[in-house]
């Protein structure tokens, strides 16, 4: 039999299946209907209510005044006009942009360069790093707030031994306003640079071999070939993760100074001051959860417009 | 003349990719070291007594002292912060497992009115975080607690967490599983309908055990998510009914003042524990996950 046999053979058979079907068409589509509603329908309904809803109830709640047992009363903009002359708000938010610069230029700058390292050419123990580095970013940030808040501790921690090592007087540097933020950065840096290192790595991997070998036999250095191959043909990631960077520091940042601060005004960011008032002033929590999202989607969406490239084809 | 600046140039190299070399095992050998040593010293300190801790933070523990242990799981109520979050950590998955793997396949493979308004609905759930709409949460729960009677029944309740586990966790877990269900061949359904299977019979029997790779992905990262989750325990459950991180975050808060520091390191221990023991079995899934789904929340 040649293909054009074989084609008149199939498409036979398949207009006699859709004559023996077309009686039952009705049926077979309730039936795939029936099929997505129940497949999608309960996610979906879910997701609305309990993911988007919030969202949009958030921002009608911001222009409300309720301390969380009185009537809500509806008033404008006023929640937003004591928050921009609050001090603290502002303090919160140098502090969140503070996190944010250092952490991604820490944080992309390690993970880049241990990704390097580790996705191609010959490194001993590259599995060993690899599941050491990623290690944690499976820890609770709980976990890690207490580990570096246990370090950074002036009774009992390494920083304090460390100073009586020299037989200097150590008081915290969590205490320190100068110091805290620093802290703070660390903990959050050592969190995130196994998983960046192993995203990025994933992009390293797909750049071809043959890019490097043609580089080494120009006599161009790892270094400089780590400039002009590397991180232009893994751009769209890097760019990428930058987004998810904004976002997710603006979330981190309130769990890290939730469990390792006790509250001071000098060490708030953005989301740690809105769960401040929890259950005293929800309106006022709101409008600076909606500064939160305009602010935070803003600026990615900026990051975005501002890292554009064209994508290099390989 | 040249032959001899050719020489020169090549020892320059030469001890340029040496120093090349020794800076990056000392940069691994270094990060490896801050990672574990903090480790290390957390678990040496759990058997030490508190006043041990206080006099010298380097030395090693004189001998096992697992009071420390004793204290943190049946005083510090560790023991049944342990279950409870073992409860809601396998509730929540399986609750999720049943929303998002047929709601995956279904966006994945059926072209129907709404599909792509409702995937890009889901993607946009990537961007909202469960810590971001807490407080927005518990307020709309709180108002219909109100409206129903109920009180505070419906925000301190096991059943309600573990629906806002799962629901914050379908963006991931959709998109995460959608690239695997798309690239399934379509002969398998075709095969399937021809011997008779019905559409739940054709995603139960042969499309979800094809796509169980990227379903076991899913579990692993919800798995870590929601036993190391504690914002939303914290805000929602009363501290009875809380869970491990909750709990060693009250040891943490107390220790500043009853210093009880002992008590504190044997908490940590017992909410890494159960997570670096899966992370040992596991660890080539989880980083192949994430170069799989590409993001994580």
């Amino acid at each position: 039999m040649n293909n054009a046999e074989v084609k008149v053979a199939v498409e036979g058979q398949e207009t006699e299946r859709a004559v023996q079907l077309s009686p039952q068409k009705k049926n077979v589509d309730k039936a795939r209907i029936l099929f997505i509603l129940a497949t999608v329908g309960p996610a979906f309904v879910l997701f609305i209510l309990f993911v988007i809803f919030p969202v949009f109830s958030m921002w009608y709640n911001s222009m409300v005044e309720w301390d969380g047992i009185g009537e809500k009363v509806f008033v404008w903009f006023d929640n937003y006009k004591v928050l921009f002359e609050d001090e603290t708000f502002w303090k919160s938010f140098t502090n969140t942009l503070f996190l944010i610069a250092v952490v991604t230029v820490f944080t992309i700058g390690l993970s880049l360069f241990f990704a390097a390292v580790l996705s191609k050419g010959k490194t001993k123990g590259k599995t060993f790093f690899r599941i050491v580095f990623y290690i944690p970013n499976i820890l609770s940030i709980v976990v890690i707030s207490a580990i570096f808040s246990a370090i950074y501790s002036p009774s009992y921690g390494v920083i304090g031994a460390i100073y009586k090592l020299f037989d200097k007087p150590y008081t915290g540097w969590m205490g320190d306003v100068d110091a805290v933020m620093w802290c703070i950065a660390v903990a959050m840096i050592w969190q995130a640079v196994g998983y960046y290192m192993v995203m990025y790595i994933a992009g390293m991997d797909s750049v071809p071999d043959h890019l490097y070998e043609a580089a080494d036999l120009e006599g161009c250095g790892k270094f400089r070939q780590f400039f002009i191959i590397t991180v232009p043909l893994t751009w769209e990631v890097i760019r990428t993760t930058l987004t998810f960077f904004i976002i997710s520091t603006i979330n981190m940042s309130f769990l890290f100074v939730d469990a390792m601060t006790g509250g001071e005004a000098q060490s708030h960011v953005l989301l740690s001051y809105m769960y401040k008032f929890f259950g005293s002033q929800y309106g006022y929590a709101m409008a600076i959860g909606t500064v939160v999202f305009v602010f935070g989607y803003g600026i990615s969406l900026l990051i975005q417009f501002l890292t554009r490239r064209e994508i290099i084809q390989y | 003349m040249n032959s001899h600046e050719m020489t020169r140039k090549e020892i320059l190299g030469k001890i340029g990719r040496y120093a090349g070399i020794a800076v990056k095992y000392f940069a691994l050998g270094l990060f490896s070291l801050l990672i574990l040593l903090p480790l290390f010293w957390v678990l040496m300190s759990s058997f030490k007594t508190t006043i041990e801790i206080s006099a010298d933070p380097f030395a090693l523990p004189k001998k096992l002292y697992f009071e420390n242990f004793v204290n943190a799981w049946e005083r510090a109520n560790m023991g049944s912060y342990f279950f409870n979050s073992i409860f809601l950590t396998a509730a929540s998955l399986a609750l999720l497992i049943i929303l998002a793997v047929p709601c995956s396949y279904t966006l994945s493979r059926f072209k129907f009115p709404g599909a792509k308004v409702i995937s890009l609905i889901f993607m946009a759930g990537l961007f909202i975080n469960i810590n971001y709409i807490v407080l927005p949460l518990h307020m709309m729960l709180s108002d219909v607690g109100k409206v129903l009677g109920v009180g505070s029944d419906l925000t301190n309740n096991y059943v309600t967490v573990i629906i806002l586990y799962a629901s914050t966790s379908l963006s991931f877990s959709i998109y995460l599983m959608s690239s695997y269900f798309k690239a399934l061949s379509p002969s398998f359904e075709e095969a399937a309908k021809i011997d008779g299977c019905g559409y739940f019979k054709t995603f139960l029997y042969i499309c979800a055990p094809l796509a169980m790779p990227s379903i076991l992905t899913v579990i692993l990262f919800n798995f870590l998510s929601f036993w190391n989750e504690y914002i939303l325990a914290q805000t929602f459950l009363a501290v009875e009914k809380s869970t491990l991180p909750v709990g060693l975050l009250r040891i943490m808060r107390e220790a500043k003042t009853s210093n009880d520091i002992g008590r504190m390191y044997a908490g940590l221990i017992i909410v890494m524990v159960p997570v670096l023991a899966v992370y040992a079995c596991v660890q080539g899934q989880l980083t192949k996950g994430i170069t799989m789904g590409g993001v994580k929340g």
